[in-house]
């Protein structure tokens, strides 16, 4: 076992189809629910055209290029650790990019190692893959066991009362986004951290301006989170430069 | 409406939803561990049970809140496909919850209504696409990719995306009702200022406290006047 190299064994080619018959599921998945909502619209039980559902798929599409950008960035590091299969499946299933690295790192040290090191055992390596899996279970299993749930207990909630049921849903977003947005403006207020809360800041101003060109030109709704990601980052990037 | 002769549209929506979100899920718990199990087949290498243990111990102790917190908090606009989708694929906060949204406005359809369901299911799964795509080809060529970009650009990126797509969503959310979207992030930068706690619980107390503050509102019918009026004067987080 000592003379097997553990980056060797992550990249091989059983480790590729292992990771990929997972990903595969998750494509699958995501076909099936694509052909319930077409089917869905088309069968008249909802008012939506297939021209809305096109539309929707587009900027389902282009609102996530921004972000999944930035998810390259970090699997790049993820790749480099733990060889490019698992860092696909990873960040396939649950990914979200800092956790898996938390994860890692957790299951690396618990098998006496050190993740910037540079070089696993194999046994590192094998404890590294069984958190981030079985860390990414915590949400499959409450996803698993409550998702249908709490789609009673949002009917329940709604109570028929369609114009509730819209101020419902926003009210818990605008909570879940004032929350991470607050402790943006906290840091900036304290003075720690003026980029940050000014890609925010921007971010929120520029979507604004968005929406009002869009009363013009419609299409430009479909970009708009895009747009308004590009323009948060340059703002925050050369602000130094304009101060 | 029609609610007596057949199930109602949400009765069968979550039906059809859940058969395929509670299958799925259950072969991606398995087969999640499909790597681990073929190193000690072939290798014979797992972890002693203490170490494996350990680390299960430490990492549910740090993220253990969120696998309640998450799936509970994004459910109202995720709704139950977006939910089973973005918990299997993950980046809810940045990718998932931002394309239901967007794909919502677009349409013009209403948050939280059938079609607002299943349009939601649309932009989430056209969001997967994108992922899916850009994940895979990281995979297979990140590396070498990686070296044509700037320091400065990856630094940018990694940086100031997350906070960008965040005030950019939050906006997004405020012209449906501004008053609302104002008391709402006064609140939260208070209640951060004041209990400086930062995450875990933080989240849910934000969203229950703002489910709250709507319902008062919208039963004094302060909320429900102005919804249609589409007013977005006031700038959120000035």
């Amino acid at each position: 076992m000592s003379n097997v190299n553990a980056i060797d064994v992550a990249n091989s080619p059983a480790i590729w189809v292992l990771a990929g018959v997972c990903v595969l599921v998750v494509v699958v998945q995501t076909a099936l629910f694509l052909r319930l909502a077409y089917r869905t619209a088309r069968s008249g039980e909802v008012k939506i055209t297939s021209q809305q559902c096109s539309t929707a798929l587009r900027a389902g599409i282009v609102s996530a290029i921004g972000p999944a950008l930035g998810v390259f960035v970090v699997m790049i590091g993820l790749i480099s650790i733990l060889g490019g299969p698992m860092a696909w499946l990873r960040l396939s299933v649950i990914g979200g990019a800092s956790t898996e690295l938390a994860a890692a790192t957790v299951g690396v040290e618990a098998a006496g190692g050190d993740i910037m090191s540079g070089s696993l055992t194999m046994e590192q390596l094998s404890t590294a893959w069984w958190t981030m899996a079985i860390n990414a279970c915590g949400w499959l299993v409450v996803t698993f066991i409550f998702a249908s749930r709490m789609e009673k207990l949002r009917n329940k909630i709604g109570g028929g009362d369609s114009m509730w049921m819209e101020f419902f849903s926003s009210a818990a977003t605008l909570g879940i986004f004032g929350a991470f947005c607050s402790e943006y403006i906290v840091e900036g207020v304290k003075g720690v951290d003026i980029k940050t809360i000014l890609a925010c800041v921007i971010g929120g101003v520029a979507m604004l301006g968005i929406l009002t060109l869009a009363k013009r030109f419609p299409r430009l709704k479909e970009y708009a989170m895009g747009l308004a990601m590009v323009i948060g980052i340059v703002v925050a990037t050369i602000f130094p430069a304009i101060s | 409406m029609e609610n007596n002769s057949t199930l109602s549209f949400e009765e069968r929506w979550r039906l059809k939803s859940s058969k395929i979100g509670m299958i799925m899920i259950g072969f991606i718990i398995v087969l999640m561990f499909g790597p681990i199990i073929y190193l000690k087949l072939a290798y014979g290498v797992f972890p002693t049970w203490d170490v494996a243990l350990t680390a299960w111990g430490t990492i549910a102790a740090a993220f253990g809140v969120y696998y309640f917190v998450e799936p509970l908090s994004y459910y109202p606009i995720l709704g139950i496909t977006g939910t089973y989708m973005a918990f299997t694929a993950g980046s809810i906060s940045d990718i998932r919850m931002p394309a239901s949204s967007v794909a919502q406005e677009t349409t013009g359809v209403k948050f939280g209504s059938p079609e607002g369901s299943v349009i939601s299911t649309i932009g989430v799964a056209g969001s997967l696409i994108t992922t899916l795509s850009v994940v895979f080809i990281t995979a297979i060529a990140g590396t070498s990719i990686v070296g044509f970009l700037p320091d400065s650009i990856l630094v940018a990126l990694k940086s100031y995306t997350i906070p960008a797509v965040f005030g950019a969503t939050y906006v997004l959310f405020c012209k449906f009702s501004p008053k609302l979207s104002f008391i709402i992030i006064v609140s939260t930068v208070l209640y951060l200022l004041i209990s400086g706690v930062n995450y875990g619980l933080y989240m849910i107390v934000c969203v229950v406290v703002s489910v709250i503050i709507a319902r008062a509102l919208y039963k004094k019918g302060i909320l429900g006047d102005n919804s249609s009026g589409g007013k977005r004067d006031e700038s959120s987080e000035g």
